[in-house]
């Protein structure tokens, strides 16, 4: 092992050799002829000694020939003390410089061989098609158009089918997050996985990814709880399913104790015809999908909301109802996952737009429900909704607003009256899942900015002043967090003073939403105090009589109804 | 293609080296490595590697011609045209969208705007090194290159060609035909690779996460004093190692291809103040513009301010085509002014603890105003440093996020700091030590494969220099 050297050591070693032969040949024929004198001799054994131990020029068969003895002996015999010394040096230098290298060559033989191990491994092993982890078909080898070739996205795409496929690929992800795991300490079981503005301190957020496969055929609701009067049919071909509790209006019922309570009773399944049997799931991860449907990229959160809640939710509206002297308007939010989302992929036992009836049933005797269903498919063709994010557009809040005003009696412009504009925006769903098949993936974001003149104050969760600011603040604009174009950020309380004379002041309370809805409402109403129901830490009810205010609007989602987001309203009280 | 990608390393790579060292002359391996380069570069970009033939094929024919009229008008003239062409090219890819953009802003014209990814990546690297040739052929400095194909692979070397160090002709014109590797240059060059992909794949893009999850998907308005703090000290800590890895990496390839590329980073934070700073940060662009535009003749004399407002008006520009780039070298420039005014005698008897903190304090803001290219929301950070949007002094949100990457920002800070060179220095006889070689390898393999996994279907591994 000591004695192995590489092909250019060995060639620096040849080179040294043969020029110290040269020298040795030269300066022994210059002692011959210019120095009759007999030459020193020196002990053979010390002479042979560098010579011997560079091994590897024996092989060269030029070199070797030239190590004659009959040509060394003679130059030995004369050579000076002085070059035999500096003969010996140099050897002893070579000497150390070879074996110095060999822990570089060990290290560089270790590496190459793990190195090359890995490059075959992943050139011959099979690549998977599918992720277990992710649930999704993993990207295809593309194939080759010399167009895509000269644009770079054939490349592109090789290079995402070898990142993608590569062998136990799942294997390696979750390494790779076990190994993140380790970056830190998890606080309050508290990960940062979305934006900043939708994450309240109290509220967990789910990180794990879910490898169950989705539910393609998933039971639709029965709502048909004849106790329930005007029930609206679900567009799933279904009637308003029964409540499980026995006195719907009970004032006192149980606050909810977790945050996902199971459902009080499983009601009998019925499955529903899929709306788009064609839709391919590309990701489900959690609540989170990405599908597509009729060759359009479409990503958001399914519905899973807790009708156990709806009796609990609805006395919390009544007590405040009780102690505000206000018109109380309750807008049961519908989302994509009523109008767009391919019925098969919902994953609730009800879905949300018979969720919002049940409520609606229930809250109807202490608030003014503000259907927003029929308005809201009425213009369905529309860009109502994102394609790929959870949000409405602000057209959808337009509508839904505009059933509102109507119901309020309030005035409201026409749409022609706004200044539309349009921007990119990536939607959130890439925010929260990182999913790659959505980077990248722009849509249109189109916002109406209000004919009419106002001012916004903004406020901290307890009505402390900090600010004056736009209602739209169109500088602070990001692609991936465009919804903050609406007034900053949810946890900040808002005070708009607006131009319109005639004595109405409301107040919004909300979830992220609603915050669409304001700029619709700013030609309705003098005042508008806005205040995000997970971020207020007063008394709302108190807060809504000193004011002054004659109209509240409480609008929520189905999913925070009927969820955690839900029960704040008590504590608003 | 880019370093951090497991079809470059497994590949890519893999192939390269084969065909480099089962090829024994030099002049068969310069051969390999233009024809890897190509590849390399058409990966990406099929189109403009024939830009890339035209741009070293023009220059080659006017390093000729320049240096056989290097003494008459006809040289200075020519030089001057080449500078044209280089830089036209430059900025007809990279600025003509900000140039009309800002047109149409002033004179509410509507001119249509090109899109951004038509650049040519590395346009900016590639272009400065022709340009440091062109010069250094114009003042004598270096022998013309009288070979095509050579020039070519010091143009097209692929381990520098998209993301730097900006290699001067010189630095490596006598390494183009005579060059020799040891197995020391092997070692070495293995472990910069997988210290470079450490500090990109485990260190930057982990960053990135939390950098994107403060300022760009949340919301920058609702952000305490402390967390805009936290968020911008990441983020330069996520620029350094994405570009000093990056630079790591070419560093090491070249060394295992026998090129001795100059360093580019030496441990930027630890600077006392700004000119130090620079002397430490992307060195070869600093020396690029102190060598061919701060020390030259404007209308006829060295002019001291105006050279220097130059040169900090385009290291900025040279970033990326929009204004907070060029605020952000102004900015730069302006401490340097200051520094310069105050005198390095002054500035050494400065304690070194408020030295480090003003230096920091310095080159965390510029960060910030490197990141945010709408000005719009600039003003809104810059607010919130100082709490001048009436935001909170800290938020739940920063701190969760701090808590749960303390270890690795741990790990960054330390990562930041000379450690490595401060032990080579106190024990010198370290790194010969058979011990120590192997368990620097050992290290590198260890990096290089957890790396390779975190690759694996990554999505968050951002490409910063596509803007430079």
């Amino acid at each position: 092992m000591a004695d192995y050297i590489n092909d250019n050591e060995l060639d620096e070693l040849n080179e040294i050799y043969r020029q110290k032969l040269e020298n040795q040949k030269h300066h022994g024929k210059k002692a011959k002829t210019s120095d009759n004198e007999p030459p020193k001799t020196e002990k053979p054994a010390k002479e042979e000694k560098p010579a011997k131990k560079e091994k590897p020029v024996k092989a060269d068969k030029p070199v070797k020939e030239d190590k004659s003895p009959k040509q060394e002996k003679p130059a030995k015999a004369e050579k000076p003390v002085k070059e035999e010394k500096a003969a010996k040096d140099s050897g002893e230098e070579e000497n150390k410089k070879k074996s110095g290298y060999l822990p570089h060559i060990i290290s560089i033989s270790v590496s190459a061989a793990v190195f090359f191990t890995f490059a075959v491994l992943m050139a011959v092993l099979p690549r998977p098609t599918e992720s277990e982890l992710e649930n999704r078909k993993l990207t295809e080898f593309p194939t080759f158009s010399w167009e895509a070739y000269w644009s770079g996205e054939f490349n592109e795409q090789i290079s995402e089918y070898y990142n993608d496929t590569v062998p136990y690929r799942d294997d390696f992800k979750r390494l790779g997050a076990a190994f993140r795991s380790l970056f830190g300490i998890n606080i309050e079981g508290n990960a940062i996985v979305g934006p900043v503005e939708q994450l309240k301190p109290e509220e967990s957020a789910v990180t794990t990814a879910s490898t169950k496969p989705i539910v393609i055929v998933t039971p639709a609701p029965k709502d048909d709880n004849s106790s329930v009067p005007n029930s609206k049919p679900d567009n799933s071909e279904t009637s308003a399913p029964k409540p499980e509790t026995t006195d719907k209006n009970e004032t006192t019922a149980p606050k909810p104790e977790t945050t996902t309570p199971a459902p009080a009773t499983t009601p009998a399944p019925m499955f529903s015809t899929p709306s788009d049997p064609d839709a391919e799931v590309l990701m489900n991860e959690a609540s989170n999908i990405v599908y597509n449907s009729g060759g359009v990229l479409h990503a958001g959160t399914l519905y899973n909301g807790h009708r156990e809640n709806a009796e609990y939710f609805a006395a919390s509206v009544a007590g405040l109802k009780d102690r505000i002297n206000a018109d109380l308007y309750f807008m049961p939010i519908l989302t994509q996952n009523t109008f767009i989302t391919p019925s098969q992929l919902n994953k609730g036992v009800y879905t949300e737009q018979a969720d919002a009836t049940y409520l609606s049933n229930l809250v109807k005797e202490s608030a003014e429900v503000v259907d927003i269903f029929d308005a809201l498919a009425a213009h369905i063709d529309e860009d109502i909704f994102f394609l790929r994010d959870t949000h409405w557009q602000q057209l959808g809040a337009y509508y839904a607003a505009q059933q509102f005003a109507k119901q309020a009696d309030v005035p409201y412009p026409a749409l022609s009256e706004y200044t539309e504009k349009q921007r990119d925006s990536i939607g959130s769903i890439y925010t929260f899942t990182q999913y790659e098949g959505l980077a990248g993936v722009y849509e249109d974001f189109t916002y109406y900015i209000p004919p009419n003149d106002f001012t916004v104050d903004y406020y901290d969760s307890s009505y402390n002043y900090l600010f004056t600011y736009p209602l739209m603040p169109e500088n602070d604009y990001s692609e991936n967090g465009f919804y903050s174009l609406y007034m900053v950020a949810d946890d900040y309380i808002k005070h708009i003073t607006t131009d319109v004379k005639n004595g109405r002041k409301l107040v919004v309370l909300k979830d992220d939403y609603l915050s669409a809805a304001i700029p619709c409402l700013t030609s309705s109403f003098e005042e508008i105090f806005v205040i995000d129901i997970r971020h207020c830490d007063f008394n709302a009810a108190d807060f809504i009589n000193e004011q002054g205010a004659t109209d509240v609007l409480l609008g929520l989602t189905m999913s925070n109804a009927l969820g955690e987001v839900g029960s704040y309203i008590d504590y608003l009280q | 293609m880019v370093f951090a990608n497991l079809l470059f390393l497994y590949v890519f790579m893999a192939l390269c080296f084969i065909c480099y060292y089962i090829s024994k002359r030099t002049v068969y391996r310069n051969v390999v490595l233009v024809i890897f380069s190509l590849l390399f570069y058409a990966f990406g970009e099929p189109v403009y590697v024939f830009l890339l033939l035209f741009s070293v094929t023009v220059n080659f024919l006017a390093g000729l011609y320049i240096d056989k009229f290097r003494e008459s008008n006809t040289g200075f003239v020519l030089t001057g045209l080449t500078l044209f062409f280089d830089i036209g090219v430059l900025v007809g890819f990279k600025y003509t969208g900000f140039f009309i953009e800002n047109i149409n802003a002033v004179s509410g014209l509507d001119l249509p705007v090109p899109p951004d990814d038509i650049m040519p990546i590395g346009i900016s690297f590639f272009t400065f090194q022709i340009i440091s040739y062109i010069l250094d052929c114009y003042w004598g400095k270096i022998e013309v290159q009288r070979n095509w194909f050579k020039l070519l692979m010091y143009i097209s070397l692929f381990p520098q060609l998209i993301a730097g160090p900006i290699v001067r002709y010189s630095t490596i014109q006598n390494q183009i035909d005579n060059r020799t590797i040891t197995p020391a240059d092997i070692t070495d060059g293995i472990t910069r690779i997988a210290i470079g992909l450490g500090k990109k794949v485990i260190l930057a893009n982990n960053l990135s996460t939390i950098v994107d999850s403060l300022f760009s998907v949340g919301s920058l308005g609702s952000l305490s004093v402390a967390g805009t703090w936290y968020g911008v000290i990441v983020y330069a800590m996520q620029v350094y190692f994405d570009f000093s890895g990056y630079s790591d990496i070419a560093i090491g390839l070249g060394r295992m291809f026998g090129f001795r590329f100059d360093e580019n980073f030496r441990y930027p934070f630890v600077s006392k103040n700004i000119t130090e700073f620079w002397q430490r940060w992307h060195i070869s662009l600093g020396s690029f513009f102190r060598d061919y535009l701060l020390y030259v003749t404007i209308f006829g004399k060295r002019r001291q301010y105006l050279n220097l407002f130059l040169v900090w008006f385009c290291t900025g520009f040279w970033h990326g085509a929009s204004w907070n780039y060029i605020i952000w070298g102004l900015y730069f420039g302006f401490f340097i002014l200051i520094e310069r005014l105050i005198g390095n005698k002054r500035l050494k008897k400065i304690p070194a603890a408020v030295s480090h903190i003003y230096s920091l304090l310095v080159i965390t803001v510029g960060f910030g105003i490197f990141y945010f290219e709408d000005i719009g929301q600039l003003g809104t950070f810059l607010g919130n440093l100082v709490g001048a949007n009436g935001n909170k002094l800290t938020d739940h949100i920063s701190t969760i996020s701090m808590a749960s990457n303390c270890w690795l920002l741990l790990a960054c800070v330390i990562c930041c700091l000379p450690i490595i060179p401060w032990i080579k220095k106190k024990y010198k006889e370290l790194p010969k030590s058979p011990a120590f070689i192997y368990l620097r390898t050992a290290a590198s393999i260890f990096i290089f494969l957890l790396s390779s996994v975190l690759l694996v279907n990554a999505t968050n591994n951002p490409f910063i220099y596509w803007h430079f």
